[in-house]
């Protein structure tokens, strides 16, 4: 990373199996940053309209990691940001459990939301994550992608 | 020559996890993903919304192969 404005940590822990502690992301190290979002993004109750039991979700273990610190990176550079992490669940998620957290700090709060949702939508559309749904009558099936919900939509 | 292919998600569930391939020299990721679209056509609409990678980064379409890679449907995280 570049640029002496931004200065970013990076959660270790890009992928984890365990359930995720919000509260270890409201701490801000960075007094430069006024603002800070946290986005957490947690798994409901029905799609399609059917109703969910659960999640799984895989992912390249080792590509998904480099390719979320990337984008932390890059978002970083471009707004400025003095904080970016993100962490993903993998294995079973259950309803109501949250499957993503990002979260980004700036000195305002325009460039922490307009950061995280680009964070977020980039980690939906570009890291080898997937997720399988399964339902309430016991079928499943390979979660799909909205690509018509791009940044410019946001 | 022979490339090794490690599969992901829905694409895993077609063709196993591991798959060898034999492709021409300097196959490219397109070229890839046409084989296997021929060997599997029930397949071959989900191959072409498909991308190749390594264990770092994701290919072009147009970048030659190395001896392993893996191919994936679309991201479906979040």
């Amino acid at each position: 990373m570049t640029g002496s404005q931004a200065t970013q940590s990076i959660h270790p822990r890009l992928l984890t199996d365990e359930p995720i502690d919000l509260g270890l992301f409201t701490k801000q190290s960075d007094l430069r940053a006024g603002a800070q979002v946290i986005f957490a993004g947690r798994v409901r109750n029905h799609h399609g309209g059917r109703e969910v039991n659960h999640l799984e979700y895989s992912a390249h273990q080792k590509l998904a990691p480099i390719m979320i610190s990337q984008i932390l990176r890059e978002e970083s550079d471009k707004l400025r940001l003095y904080e970016a992490m993100a962490v993903h669940r993998i294995g079973r998620v259950g309803l109501g459990e949250i499957a993503v957290v990002v979260v980004t700090s700036a000195a305002h709060r325009a460039e922490a939301y307009e950061a995280n949702q680009r964070i977020i939508h980039r980690i939906k559309h570009e890291v080898p994550i997937w997720k399988k749904e399964y339902f309430a009558d016991g079928s499943w099936e390979w979660g799909t992608c909205d690509h018509s919900a791009g940044p410019g939509s946001l | 020559m022979e490339i090794r292919i490690q599969f992901f998600a829905s694409l895993r569930d077609t063709f196993g996890e591991w798959l060898d391939l034999s492709v021409k020299e300097g196959a490219s990721a397109a070229d890839v993903l046409t084989a296997l679209a021929d060997l599997n056509p029930q397949a071959a609409s989900l191959l072409g919304v498909s991308c190749c990678a390594t264990d770092d980064r994701v290919l072009g379409k147009g970048e030659q192969v190395p001896a392993t890679i893996c191919v994936f449907p679309p991201m479906s995280g979040g």
